[in-house]
């Protein structure tokens, strides 16, 4: 029964890869697990772009999401706040970090809580009109994994 | 000038304190002076805190001097913040789980957040928002703008809410992402600028407490 179902996974795996090293691979895609009561989140990832044309990400919708927005935290003067973005801009042959107090996804309203170990799919949809659909993986943040720079 | 007073005047003056410093330099011995390479802002003459009265999420009353007899981080945040405040309060319980595990004999500081969002961070959402990042953690709010404004103007904590429109119910709140620091006497000693880091946090606590116990 394991190795069958080892069997079946590795079968998918080859027929999944050639889509992910399309033009838009998404890496360490995760989903802060939000505290008891929180009615926001945020979704980090690593978006590579391996086209010689920049992408622009317009738009992200989910089945377990009410609203999402783009924003960017920013950290000026001892005040932290969150600035919308319209579009997050992937470089040719480039990275977007989406990352804890940098760039992320604000989720808005789930529409079941999520806790730590649940699969989410986020639906991203590019300037081209293409979309793609991504896993995102729910986490309870450890403190550990934050980002190191510190000039700022 | 006599010889005698001369020497007497080369070894007190010079010599002696040249070698007793080297030896307590050598014996990792601190002071004062190593507080200004940090990245936190330690006040040389730590700050009176003035009367304030907050509500903390098990609902008893917090003020001033519930702020003596330990050390104290506190973090401006509110629950409805997707990114800045659950990250610094992630980094404020690896703190206190490494300041545990690393530090058995010292007492672990404790750690709070006060809510600059009290009209939505009421004390029963905060009794189910703090416990779930540490149950020890403090959760501090207040009836009105005006008892969190009672300690944010003293400690010089900028904040705005910045709602779209009046009936808006998911309006951002801009904050400080500063930690304070207060002392075991209940006086505000040292801010920390955000971006946080553990070990930054960690190894800062504990010359800035060590250097405080010296005297």
């Amino acid at each position: 029964m394991f190795k069958f179902r080892f069997l079946i996974i590795s079968l998918l795996l080859i027929f999944i890869s050639p889509f992910a090293t399309a033009d838009l691979t998404v890496d360490s895609a995760w989903i802060r697990e939000a505290p008891p009561i929180s009615r926001v989140q945020a979704a980090y990832a690593t978006f590579k772009n391996n086209s010689s044309k920049a992408i622009e990400l317009i738009k992200v919708t989910s089945p377990a999401f009410n609203k999402i927005e783009f924003h960017q935290t920013i950290i000026k003067n001892g005040l932290t706040s969150m600035q919308e973005q319209s579009s997050i801009v992937i470089p040719a042959q480039g990275v977007a970090k989406l990352e804890p107090e940098g760039m992320h996804m604000m989720l808005f309203k789930p529409v079941v809580p999520l806790r730590a170990g649940d699969n989410v799919a986020l639906h991203l949809t590019l300037s081209s009109g293409k979309i793609i659909q991504s896993n995102f993986v729910v986490k309870k943040a450890t403190g550990t994994n934050h980002h190191q720079h510190m000039h700022h | 000038m006599s010889k005698s007073l001369f020497t007497t005047l080369i070894l007190g003056v010079i010599i002696i304190p040249a070698i007793v410093g080297t030896l307590l330099y050598q014996g990792g011995r601190v002071d004062r002076s190593d507080l200004e390479n940090l990245n936190a802002t330690v006040f040389r003459v730590p700050r009176d805190i003035s009367q304030f009265e907050l509500t903390d999420h098990t609902n008893k009353t917090f003020n001033q001097d519930s702020l003596k007899g330990n050390w104290s981080f506190i973090f401006f945040g509110f629950t409805n913040c997707p990114d800045v405040c659950p990250n610094t309060l992630s980094v404020m319980n690896v703190m206190a789980n490494t300041l545990e595990k690393n530090q058995p004999d010292k007492v672990i500081p404790r750690f709070m957040m006060v809510s600059v969002d009290p009209k939505r961070d009421t004390v029963e959402v905060l009794s189910k928002y703090i416990p779930y990042f540490n149950n020890s953690f403090i959760g501090l709010t207040g009836k009105s703008s005006e008892q969190i404004d009672a300690i944010t103007k003293q400690f010089s904590i900028p904040y705005f809410i910045k709602k779209k429109s009046p009936t808006d119910t998911e309006y951002e709140v801009q904050h400080s992402g500063a930690i304070l620091l207060v002392n075991p006497q209940g006086k505000l000693h040292a801010l920390f600028s955000a971006p946080h880091t553990p070990e930054k946090l960690i190894n800062e606590f504990t010359l800035i407490r060590y250097i405080h116990e010296q005297g």
